[in-house]
């Protein structure tokens, strides 16, 4: 009996396709060089420095965001108060920047951190669900930022948006930024012992509970990186574009969770890296900057990210169902 | 001795716990009280019953959704769809505008199947292929976006003339009380009546509590869970007609966010969001603290960015009170 099950079992294993099974795992790869040949064959201006160039500018205030995002979502929670942080760090950076560049800097960063650390508190020390809580904050936040200011804010003539707008051999200076950012995070998920330990959390909170991890200490540190990633972010879009508005945010935590899954990272934790959130981000906004030059509207764009995402969801689901995946 | 020492504390932790679960099923209810008492006190117009007729109107379609979402909660799955299916039926009821009877009842049908279709998609591809449930309805809001947009064509979309049978929908009363709060009123007892008598709940929790149990039972936990996702969409279309035929014109930008705020109100109100647990009770309670708490900050005359605020510091207040007193009594 237990030999015949064995024996079943190996069948099964000799019958999973190892092609598919390559083309499965680098689906997002496929689709970022199907989408780019097909757009290079649609419309004149896309494969070309300049479009590249605005690319890579656009993706990576949003990827900075969508790294503190995957970091969430790897220990099974969800950070909606991103947008609403994004809003309250970047008002109070451009309002500070006549006083002083590095206090603004710095209280940028520190606001997020801080936001970040309050999220933390409240989810770890009284046990609220995550997408609950921030949404709370969010709410409180976005009200803030109507107090900073009730008007898009906006700096003109000022060396940091030279460096915001600056590129070095046709790369921008904050798509470099954005890269750095991710090659730290995925070495610290791959190679160190607290990604480990983000990883176990992911997977099964109880027995890393069991086996010494401080559970709650490591959330914390979880959503204050998010935070300070969101401030990240927003320091990044505000150096770019010289303007933040109240409303900045608000589209901001859909965009993000979106990337995060388009890449292939799975809701509920113990799964991904940031790697695969780059290739998320960059898919979209390739799609979005080609369909803008197709001149085709927000709304289908939206739209085939949306078909996107339910149909890769639905193959790779059918193809696990029959069994021809290792899974 | 021992003995009625032993009986002593047995009883005395028998009525701890008659005491605790007063107080963890009501605990919401008392903050919404401790509200209702501190604001007729504050404001002289608050503890008024046109005050309070406005306070059941405005909150008349975010009920509805939540109860809905409520559904899909205790089958243990999630949604965001909701805020465009409401924005979709409420286009169409507003596009239509019927005249007569005969139009009328046909738009209000055409709205409820596409509803249900939505719906029916849903728990299709999240019950029978078990999908996860965040990214397919994520997909699906990014689709139904679309669709706004193209019945829309992105502007403000108004009933030039407003049709008489529409305008009664909206706007009239019977003694007082508006026909939408009616019609909400009936739909929140036959779906309190379903969750707390019927075997279909029961099964509902079962599937939402554990899958595994559910399927070594006997239970077609996939049509259990694509029914919840049918009735969540039948009654966010409904929401929507009322929305449509209350405001008479639609912005395709604006009400996007019913679905974050019946999560709200659901979480506040103490459904779980990992499912099995909860009833319609605990969705009113939450519903009608947010009503409330939106209803003071007006009468109050605060600032737009104060509200938000002072929304965001009392919902922590109460998602934490609320956890901490389930865990003292637990």
């Amino acid at each position: 009996m237990n030999n015949k099950r064995l024996r079943n079992n190996n069948l099964k294993f000799k019958e999973k396709n190892l092609v598919l099974n390559v083309f499965y795992n680098f689906r997002i790869l496929i689709l970022i060089i199907v989408v780019i040949a097909l757009f290079s064959f649609l419309s004149k201006g896309f494969f070309t420095l300049k479009t590249m160039n605005s690319i890579l500018s656009l993706m990576s205030a949003y990827g900075a965001i969508a790294i503190g995002q995957t970091l969430v979502i790897l220990i099974g929670g969800l950070d909606v108060s991103v947008g609403s942080i994004m809003a309250v760090s970047g008002l109070l950076f451009l309002k500070l920047i006549p006083y002083s560049m590095p206090l603004a800097i710095f209280i940028c960063i520190f606001s997020g951190v801080f936001v970040g650390f309050l999220n933390g508190l409240i989810i770890t020390r009284f046990k609220v669900n995550s997408l609950i809580s921030t949404m709370g904050m969010s709410f409180l936040l976005s009200g803030i930022a109507y107090l900073i200011s009730d008007s898009t804010i906006h700096i003109k003539n000022n060396p940091i948006i030279k460096f915001g707008n600056g590129v070095i051999f046709f790369i921008p200076y904050i798509a470099i930024i954005y890269v750095v950012l991710t090659i730290i995070i995925q070495y610290i998920l791959k190679k160190t012992t607290l990604g480990l330990k983000i990883y176990c959390v992911g997977a099964n909170r109880i027995s890393c509970d069991f086996s010494g991890i401080s559970v709650r200490n490591l959330e914390l540190l979880i959503f204050v990186l998010s935070g300070l990633f969101a401030s990240l972010g927003s320091f990044l879009y505000s150096i770019k574009l010289a303007a933040i508005g109240p409303l900045t945010g608000s589209d901001v935590p859909i965009f993000v969770i979106t990337a995060v899954l388009l890449g292939g990272t799975t809701i509920g934790g113990g799964y991904g890296d940031v790697l695969k959130t780059f290739s998320g981000v960059f898919l979209i906004t390739l799609i979005t900057k080609g369909l803008t030059l197709l001149n085709v509207e927000a709304y289908f764009q939206n739209m085939i990210i949306g078909i996107i995402l339910i149909l890769l969801l639905f193959i790779g689901r059918k193809l696990i169902v029959k069994g021809r995946l290792f899974v | 001795m021992k003995k009625t020492s032993q009986a002593a504390t047995y009883r005395l932790k028998k009525e701890n716990d008659i005491l605790s679960n007063l107080i963890r099923t009501y605990a919401v209810w008392f903050v919404l009280l401790l509200l209702v008492l501190v604001m007729s006190f504050v404001s002289p117009a608050f503890f008024t019953l046109r005050n309070f007729i406005t306070v059941f109107k405005n909150i008349g379609p975010l009920l509805l959704v939540s109860i809905g979402l409520t559904f899909v909660f205790l089958g243990g799955g999630f949604d965001l769809s909701q805020g465009a299916v409401l924005l979709l039926t409420s286009t169409i009821i507003v596009n239509l505008n019927p005249a007569n009877y005969y139009n009328f009842v046909g738009s209000i049908f055409l709205c409820l199947a596409v509803a249900c279709l939505i719906g029916l998609i849903n728990g299709f591809f999240i019950g029978i292929q078990r999908m996860n449930p965040f990214i397919t309805t994520l997909g699906m809001r990014y689709i139904l976006g679309a669709l706004i947009y193209i019945a829309t064509s992105g502007a403000v979309v108004s009933a030039a003339i407003q049709s008489h049978i529409l305008e009664a929908l909206g706007l009239k009363t019977i003694f007082k009380i508006p026909i939408q709060t009616l019609i909400v009123f009936v739909i929140l007892l036959i779906c309190w009546f379903i969750v707390r008598f019927t075997v279909y709940s029961r099964k509902i929790k079962i599937v939402g509590s554990s899958i595994v149990v559910s399927k070594f039972s006997g239970l077609q936990f996939g049509k259990i869970q694509m029914s919840t996702y049918i009735v969540n969409a039948l009654l966010a279309g409904i929401a929507g007609i009322l929305v449509g035929s209350h405001m008479t014109y639609v912005i395709p930008t604006l009400n996007w966010n019913y679905d974050f705020d019946a999560i709200t109100a659901c979480a506040v109100g103490g459904i779980s969001l990992s499912g099995g647990s909860g009833n319609i009770m605990n969705t009113l309670s939450g519903v009608l603290l947010i009503g409330f708490i939106n209803n003071s900050m007006v009468l109050l005359g605060l600032q737009q960015a104060w509200q938000l605020v002072f929304k965001g510091i009392i919902l922590l207040i109460a998602i934490i009170f609320d956890m901490q007193i389930k865990r003292t009594y637990e």
